[in-house]
């Protein structure tokens, strides 16, 4: 029996390979995401003090750094036992959205438009951002100033646009200046028009692709998410909530503390990222994925109203609750429309400018969990630490953990669809790396190479000789 | 009126690789408030290209391992259109983004130093400050020019 290997998988963060097992009928049997890095924050955290935390951690990721500040100080709010201003978490919420902005624009603009402007068929070398800028140069124009958008916030509240150390224990450093709240208001209706334009482009193109919306990881599963009180879309704190299949509620107002009886994981031996899956339902039954699209399906609205028109939408055209991970794409562009729609409510906000943004305390509490949502999805942060502070033991569990069935089976669906009596066409090869593009699964910051693919596809026996190979090396 | 474009870029914590930062710094301090706009970064992304949409110049500071430690140089850039990633652009490919997006790209100058030293390490070697500070001398130079707003290369 044959097996292909598609290593590197490109466009993603970080690095993946995946092994599509053929039977001998030359119709695919199997197939497997890996994750073929190891961080480790877990264990080098061990014996620092718990108020470097929200710094150290950030420094997991370059896109989404902020994400793990936030998860990260909530859990260390804990610790101090200390309920932060109001204010210090109206601008924790705001600098969330900011960082929301910034990472679908990448995912969406940088990584997934080539497919969707100019074809899963397109040339290699012409998917890419690049290519985007050559065919449609008003979309490229309209992702970069998102991204630069989201990037521009961050920065201005939180000192720069990478690692920033502003979110921190208690809340946050600084309190906002009218300079920099004028600065920032002045920015959204930019901001506001491009996601506009973009969605009226997209909403159609969509619709385009048949095929990829019914093979790319469409299959009943649960769906989780934080909510707001009203059941609305909510990025920074809330109950969580598991919808089902057919929408019905799975489980609601669950609390962070109680997530070992929720959110169990597994180690698999072919992959460094760890499974998640819905305690339960058990082992592999409890596949349930987060992030854009989970997101929409446990809400019963955006709570705002331009991203609920869009909602409502997609739920008109493709259902509800969405069952193919294609619809991702659509999810992340409304949840940037919200993000957008939030800032200015919060900008706006008669208190926003308020200096009490920090509580300070010691020690009050040797455990603390934080939960918030990330782009990709449900982030939680549980620390243990001693009487001085320092960290015992530390567990994250990221989003992409809790996505990994939900993408195997995703990976699986896709090649069955796609490879046909074994013939593996790079139109096949790209549709595969979509299914898991389609999540944006962040496995690190480090390097992607995209557009001109490094392809490695070996052909092996079921000796694991090699039997046939196909390169095509980074240009 | 439409400012030249200063971008400094590399890892200051990988030693010498941080001069095209230092030399970016030089040469903000010895401009008028305001007279460039100058961007320093690890790596060039997509977004710079939003700063030369109508800037009249833009140099681009760098460190270089292609050449002799401490020798400095500049060049002009032309639009590359090899693109590879979108976390770390060259200076050719984010012109040609430029070029694409807006309709035209500027003309540009590379500005590098050869490095002695990349190793772990927060400060520049003295070859690699000397190198910064010629590197900021060379784009001060083009920047007051009188004739700063028009092609330099």
């Amino acid at each position: 029996m044959p097996t292909y290997i598609i290593d590197p998988v490109t466009r993603i963060e970080g690095h993946a390979k995946v092994t599509i097992q053929l039977g001998d009928d030359g119709q695919v049997e199997s197939a497997r995401f890996h994750v073929t890095q190891f961080r480790g924050f877990e264990k080098l955290c061990e014996g620092r003090p718990f108020y470097e935390m929200p710094s150290l951690m950030a420094r997991i990721c370059g896109i989404c750094p902020v994400s793990h500040l936030i998860a990260s100080s909530k859990a260390c709010d804990a610790i101090l036992a200390v309920a932060i201003p109001a204010n210090g978490a109206r601008l924790r919420r705001i600098v969330n959205l900011a960082q929301i902005l910034q990472s679908h624009a990448l995912s969406v603009f940088y990584l997934s438009s080539p497919d969707l402007l100019l074809g899963m068929d397109a040339p290699p070398e012409t998917r890419n951002l690049l290519g985007v800028a050559a065919s449609a140069p008003e979309v490229a124009r309209d992702g970069i100033r998102l991204r630069q958008i989201g990037q521009q916030i961050i920065e201005l509240l939180a000192g720069r646009r990478i690692h920033p150390a502003w979110v921190v224990p208690g809340g946050v450093s600084s309190p906002l200046t009218e300079e920099k709240r004028s600065q920032i208001v002045a920015m959204l209706p930019d901001g506001l028009a491009a996601v506009e334009r973009s969605l009226d482009r997209f909403r159609g193109l969509f619709r385009a692709f048949p095929e990829e919306i019914a093979a790319f990881a469409n299959f009943p599963s649960l769906f989780a998410g934080l909510t707001d009180h009203h059941n609305n879309l909510e990025f920074y704190d809330g109950p969580l909530r598991i919808v089902g299949a057919d929408g019905e509620v799975v489980a609601a107002n669950l609390r962070p503390e109680d997530y070992p009886q929720y959110f169990c994981e597994v180690a698999e031996p072919d992959s460094f990222l760890k499974s998640a899956y819905y305690g339960k339902m058990g082992y592999p039954d409890g596949v349930y994925r987060v992030g854009p699209l989970a997101r929409l399906n446990v809400v019963a609205s955006c709570g705002t109203p331009r991203a609920d028109h869009e909602l409502g939408a997609l739920r008109a055209f493709a259902g509800s609750p969405l069952l193919s991970s294609f619809h991702y794409h659509q999810a992340r562009l409304i949840e940037m429309l919200h993000s957008i729609e939030k800032l200015e409510e919060l900008l706006n906000d008669a208190d926003i400018l308020n200096p009490h943004v920090r509580a300070t305390a010691e020690v009050n509490c040797e455990e603390g969990i934080g939960i918030s949502e990330a782009p990709r999805g449900t982030l939680l942060h549980h620390y243990k630490v001693d009487s001085n502070g320092l960290v015992r033991w530390a567990n994250l569990i990221i989003a992409t953990g809790q996505n990994n069935l939900a993408m195997n089976l995703g990976v699986a669906q896709a090649a069955k669809y796609f490879i046909r009596n074994g013939q593996l066409s790079d139109g096949a090869l790209n549709r595969i790396e979509a299914v898991i593009r389609s999540f944006d699964p962040c496995l690190s910051c480090s390097t992607h190479a995209m557009g001109a693919m490094p392809l490695d596809i070996e052909v092996l026996a079921a000796d694991g000789e090699i039997t046939d190979r196909r390169r095509r090396p980074n240009k | 009126m439409n400012r030249c474009a200063v971008i400094g870029f590399g890892n200051p914590l990988r030693q010498d690789d941080g001069m095209g930062w230092r030399a970016a710094e030089l040469v903000e301090a010895g401009l008028k408030e305001g007279a460039a706009e100058i961007s320093i970064c690890h790596q060039l992304t997509p977004e710079f290209a939003t700063k030369l949409e109508h800037a009249p110049l833009v140099i681009f500071l760098d460190a270089a391992v292609d050449q002799a430690p401490g020798e400095v140089t500049r060049r002009p850039v032309e639009p590359d259109g090899q693109f590879v990633s979108s976390h770390s652009l060259t200076p050719g490919q984010l012109l040609r983004l430029a070029q694409l997006i807006y309709g035209s790209s500027p003309p540009a100058i590379l500005i590098s130093g050869g490095a002695m030293e990349m190793n772990s390490g927060d400060s520049l070697t003295a070859i690699g400050e000397l190198c910064a500070v010629q590197m900021a001398e060379l784009a001060l130079n083009l920047l007051t020019r009188p004739a700063a707003s028009e092609n330099q290369t």
